[in-house]
């Protein structure tokens, strides 16, 4: 498979894609904070490990870290061609790459789910659900519609509307503000 | 004054109910447009940060992604993948199947198309980053001054679908062109009659210049002529030489009218479409 991935195919990139998104995306985050900007660099990141595919040697390391050590430099070429340069001197151990808890930090998590929670209760029934198993447990539209009786539409609607309300609500804005800002 | 005409377009992305094209047009715009950036981080923080807290990856972000990355690995490795290239003006412009087709049509094309046409199909963005969009203005009719104020309804392919009503005088204009071309602009009502808006009858076609301001396409029309209300999908197609009018009018009665949103017209050429839908 490696082989293949060096010799540019499709079907071997996608695997390593699928095996390894996951974590290179947190990297990249870290370079990138907001949505819309990680987006596109995460982008530019796996098309230059396709680019560079050809260069990776397994004798000299894993595919991890050369992964890694790839999307590291695309970032930082990123933010230089954006005249902007990496806060962090980011370090690229494993361990980085896990989310560590700390008081603080699940305090944060205990307001966000408690502005979560009164969110959904100022929903309508109709609403509530759709927030539920929509937003929050991400099902399909179908197995929503099925799950609340609503039309595959309706709840497509109710999604979109949900999402933009959940975005100008003054309380959970403040609560993830807390768990996304830097 | 941007955000208002795509704020839908956004919630529908960051939703993940927005197709491929309109997605990258999309894309285009937030690459250039401060206020519209802001407001899908916005969205799309809170996608993340519910995800996050249902304990579970926002896998439709993960679909998307790699939806994208196809895509960019289609540009990437050429043509033999069958799929839009990433870098796209007229995927930009909402057409990642018309240009999907026009690439098709090219290769077996037995007279290669004028050289600032083929640039204008090949997928850089225009100078200003921008993307071409067949803008949409409309203004109330008024009994004393004749209309009311004029407003911009829809900046296809990228602000989805635009309201009007039958008292509304409608006008169109396009924008971010990125060499000259003849531009033609139709309709197809949900009955299946085809409005012809530009050019008018016995009038050229206009020839607009590559530029990032809008250029009008003639003179307004009045909906209350002609149209019913219902859903209105319209077509800018443009082309380096004239259209003949029969052959887009007849393209344009073939469309599906079943399928959503405003699908290609079976015309080889670049084309900027969406829907407006006309209220009484």
């Amino acid at each position: 498979m490696v082989a293949r991935f060096r010799a540019g195919d499709r079907e071997a990139f996608l695997k390593v894609y699928d095996a390894y998104a996951g974590q290179v995306r947190p990297l990249v985050g870290r370079f990138f904070f907001r949505p819309f900007e990680r987006e596109e660099a995460f982008q530019e990141v796996w098309l230059q490990v396709h680019r560079a595919a050809p260069t990776f040697d397994a004798a000299r390391g894993g595919l991890l870290p050369w992964l890694r050590a790839v999307a590291a430099n695309r970032c930082k070429e990123l933010l230089r061609a954006r005249g902007r340069r990496p806060e962090l001197d980011l370090p690229l151990q494993d361990h980085d790459l896990v989310t560590t808890t700390d008081p603080e930090q699940s305090a944060r998590a205990t307001r966000m789910h408690t502005a979560i929670a009164r969110f959904e209760a100022s929903l309508s029934p109709d609403e509530a659900k759709v927030f539920r198993w929509s937003l929050l447990e991400e099902r399909g539209h179908d197995e929503v519609a099925r799950l609340s009786g609503m039309s595959p539409r309706r709840c497509k609607y109710l999604r979109m509307k949900l999402l933009v309300r959940a975005a100008a609500d003054s309380e959970l804005r403040r609560a993830l503000g807390e768990v996304t800002s830097p | 004054m941007s955000l208002f005409f795509h704020r839908r377009a956004i919630v529908r992305a960051v939703a993940g109910e927005l197709s491929a094209d309109a997605e990258a047009s999309l894309r285009a715009h937030l690459r250039t447009c401060t206020a519209c950036r802001d407001y899908y981080d916005q969205l799309a923080r809170v996608t993340e940060v519910l995800a996050t807290a249902a304990g579970r990856a926002d896998t439709r972000a993960d679909d998307r992604a790699r939806a994208r990355l196809l895509v960019g690995l289609a540009a990437a490795t050429g043509p033999r993948d069958r799929v839009a290239p990433r870098r796209w003006t007229w995927a930009a412009a909402g057409l990642v199947p018309a240009a999907a087709l026009a690439v098709l049509f090219l290769r077996s094309a037995p007279h290669p198309e004028p050289a600032p046409y083929q640039a204008m199909r090949g997928g850089a963005e225009t100078a200003d980053g921008s993307a071409p969009a067949l803008l949409i203005f409309a203004s109330r009719k008024d009994t004393g001054t004749g209309h009311g104020p004029v407003r911009l309804v829809a900046e296809m392919p990228a602000s989805g679908e635009a309201r009007v009503s039958l008292d509304d005088y409608v006008q169109f204009s396009v924008r971010g062109l990125r060499a000259p071309a003849f531009v033609t602009v139709v309709g197809v009502d949900d009955a299946g009659e085809v409005h012809t808006y530009v050019p008018r009858a016995g009038i050229p076609p206009p020839h607009p210049a590559p530029s990032s301001a809008a250029i009008s396409l003639g003179a307004s029309i009045d909906l209350a002529r002609g149209h019913r209300p219902g859903r209105l999908r319209i077509y800018g197609l443009l082309s380096a030489e004239p259209l003949a009018p029969e052959r887009v009018r007849a393209a344009a009665a073939q469309v599906d009218r079943t399928r959503p949103g405003a699908p290609p017209l079976d015309l080889a050429v670049p084309q900027v479409s969406g829907l407006l839908t006309i209220a009484p």
